[in-house]
């Protein structure tokens, strides 16, 4: 069926039946043949027991995978930018812990900032330039750049500068607290485990 | 001019008229980019880099925000013909080559994998020697899969001609000046379908028939000879890793 | 375009400080180089040199011309560079047009001395068939495959090898009795005579970055200098040009220390290169 590789596919090469078999990382569903889309090993995970679905899955590993892009669910390391009365926008630096090479754009909206009283929310009060910012990807967004939301307790601010230059220590869920003056300045802070 | 001799049948290269020219890929020549490959069909000889998928730098060319955006650009070195002769950037025959490999290779990449991206091709041809634009594919396809954008299928191309009567394979530079037809066909491989056909000049319909079946075993020989690189090249990296 | 973030900035300035560079080197160290001659073969000579991850590709093409008649006993050299973007997704369309003229620029100030033609690398007037009529017209062509940092010593090393590549044809004049007369040229297509290379000078670049300078600096080391200055040394190390690049102003006995510290490295990369070129002729003899 495949060139004889030890197990190694190049792309568009036949893995077996959409009926039989699911297709997962590096392959695609094509009509009702399951193929390869990158270089790599194939490999035939069985199905999760419980799930509805009785067909196992094939993946195809390669050794270079190409630069992560945002998918909505996908969490994010991202540097704010600029801070704007209804929304903040940051430049996405990490996907899912792998560090990107080239920056995206994304935007936290007032509403996405934290889950109660959500008209209540200041954008200066939460968010300052340069704040390292851990966020989920909501969705793709608008033509410019790529909606995130910080509505979660262990999501929000992880590292940030005071006006003083020194580390701000989160003190409380909206407070942290600068290291060499003891200023105390508002964010919106995460849990960091 | 005879383009094939009439006694042994050879063409003005020493080849038959259905052998193509010596192959060669190698992937990973240019260091800085995300994926490479330089391509060899004879003395033509093309390099490919690809840079991507990255944030859409010019918003204006988003078409469709659900896909990822796939550019090309296709240059000439200075030294890539016999006369050496200083070109505009982007003259006409440089902007349609660059639109047919970006359609192409378009056709192949899975680009609703990567929305709000955008993929750079860009393939530089280093020699001139005939058959440049299936020489760019088959170099922009190897260095996507080296740069592990996923794809459909390989996409291989290759040109056939019909001179002296006889259907040519994988035309080089003075069969392709001799003013006979040249079809250029492009195909993913292993689905056995046609995503580039072009043709100059007139033919015959049962004979377009024969010189395309020639221009596709030709693709089918090339898309072989880029598995065993991408294979080979898996091999090698493991044993690097140990 | 580089992207550095603070810690790394901080890394490869406290490497270079500490003469232990990002990827090993010291700070005057080169990369590794290798050598390729022969590479375009409709070309008269060629070379591809890489550079770590800086890959050029030149080729030496050789056409009969006219001479100027201001200099009726020289051959003309033109050399232009092209920065493919492959090497550079910022190179695409116009985008290289500016730092292609700046290297081009560069090399001729390097190796054509000037205007005179006084002081040339390369001979002119060995470029010369029939004074005033016939004169061979060089041109040289440089391509940017691939840039990591160090494009113009980069090039005028591949320059250097391309030229030791170069054979011209061997030309038969007929002369006419009638001196206004077009001479009849015939161009050997057997005989070729090499090109005298060892007056063809190296471009060492010195790029200053904190209070300490290195040579062959990638594009993360670039992109954190002060100022550069590119020497051009020739074998007997005589100085045939200077560029320097880069905001921040230099004391001038620093400039002096630069340059003959340039002069030092250049022998080196003289030799190394040599006994590169050496080698890439005999693979190609083979």
């Amino acid at each position: 069926m495949d060139l004889d590789g030890g197990g190694v596919v190049t792309p568009g090469e036949l893995l077996g039946n959409s009926l039989t078999l699911a297709a997962g990382r590096g392959a695609y569903a094509d009509g009702r043949s399951v193929r390869a889309s990158v270089t790599g090993h194939r490999r035939i995970v069985p199905p999760a027991p419980g799930s509805s679905d009785q067909r196992s899955t094939v993946e195809v590993v390669g050794h270079k995978a190409h630069g992560a892009v945002p998918q909505p669910g996908s969490v994010v390391i991202a540097r704010v930018t600029k801070v704007m009365a209804r929304m903040a926008s940051a430049d996405i630096m990490c996907v899912d812990s792998k560090a990107i090479k080239e920056k995206f754009t994304g935007m936290i909206r007032q509403q996405d900032v934290r889950a109660t009283e959500i008209d209540k929310v200041d954008m200066y009060q939460s968010y300052r330039p340069g704040d390292i910012v851990r966020a989920v990807v909501l969705s793709l967004g608008d033509a410019r750049a790529y909606y995130l939301s910080t509505v979660k307790n262990e999501l929000g601010v992880v590292s940030a500068q005071s006006i003083a230059g020194g580390t701000l220590v989160p003190i409380s869920w909206t407070e942290m607290q600068c290291d060499l003056t003891g200023q105390i300045e508002q964010r919106k802070v995460a849990k960091v485990e | 001019m005879e383009y094939v001799n009439p006694l042994t049948g050879f063409r003005v290269d020493g080849r038959r008229p259905n052998e193509m020219r010596q192959l060669k890929g190698e992937v990973g020549v240019v260091a800085r980019a995300d994926g490479s490959a330089l391509f060899e069909m004879g003395n033509t000889r093309v390099i490919a880099a690809v840079y991507g998928p990255r944030e859409i730098q010019n918003r204006g060319q988003q078409v469709n925000s659900n896909e990822a955006l796939v550019r090309c650009e296709y240059r000439m070195a200075e030294f890539s013909t016999g006369d050496r002769r200083r070109k505009p950037k982007g003259d006409r025959r440089s902007t349609e080559i660059s639109l047919v490999i970006r359609q192409t290779m378009e056709a192949s990449i899975l680009t609703h994998l990567m929305p709000r991206s955008q993929i750079d091709i860009f393939v530089q041809v280093l020699q001139a020697d005939g058959g440049t634009r299936s020489a760019c594919i088959n170099a922009a396809t190897l260095a996507l899969a080296d740069a592990g954008i996923p794809m459909r299928d390989i996409v291989t191309s290759c040109s056939a001609g019909y001179l002296c009567s006889t259907p040519l394979l994988d035309l080089n530079y003075i069969e392709d000046s001799a003013g006979g037809p040249d079809v250029t066909v492009g195909i993913l491989t292993k689905m056995d379908k046609v995503t580039l056909l072009q043709m100059d000049a007139k033919l015959p319909m049962d004979t377009f028939e024969n010189v395309m079946e020639l221009a596709i075993e030709g693709c089918k020989a090339i898309a072989t000879y880029i598995r065993e690189v991408l294979l080979e090249n898996t091999k090698r990296l493991e044993c690097q890793r140990g | 375009m580089v992207a550095l973030s603070e810690g790394e900035k901080h890394f490869i300035r406290g490497g270079i400080e500490q003469d232990i560079r990002t990827d090993g080197r010291r700070r005057l160290q080169f990369r590794a180089l290798s050598v390729e001659t022969g590479v375009i073969p409709q070309a008269n000579g060629s070379a591809r040199v890489r550079l770590g991850g800086t890959e050029i590709i030149t080729s030496v093409k050789a056409e009969l011309g006219k001479p100027s008649i201001l200099h009726p006993d020289q051959g003309k050299v033109s050399i232009f560079v092209d920065c493919s973007p492959t090497a550079e997704p910022m190179f695409e369309g116009r985008g290289s047009e500016e730092l292609s003229a700046e290297l081009s620029v560069a090399l001729q100030r390097c190796l054509l001395g000037g205007k005179s033609g006084a002081g040339a690398a390369i001979d002119l007037s060995s470029l010369i068939v029939v004074e005033g009529k016939v004169c061979w017209d060089l041109y040289i062509d440089g391509l940017v495959i691939s840039s990591d940092g160090n494009l113009l010593d980069a090039l005028a090393a591949a320059i250097k090898v391309a030229l030791s590549d170069t054979g011209i044809p061997k030309v038969n004049v007929s002369l006419s009795a009638a001196s206004d007369e077009e001479p009849e040229v015939d161009v050997s297509d057997e005989e070729f005579l090499q090109f005298d290379t060892s007056s063809v000078p190296v471009i060492i670049t010195l790029t200053k970055v904190g209070r300490h300078y290195i040579i062959d600096a990638t594009s993360e080391e670039e992109s954190q200098m002060s100022s550069a200055v590119s020497v051009s040394v020739n074998r007997h190390g005589q100085i045939c040009g200077l560029t320097k690049r880069g905001g921040a102003g230099l004391d001038p006995s620093v400039i002096f220390d630069m340059i003959s510290v340039a002069k030092h490295v250049s022998q080196q990369f003289m030799s190394l290169l040599d006994s590169e070129i050496a080698a890439a002729e005999a693979e190609a003899a083979e």
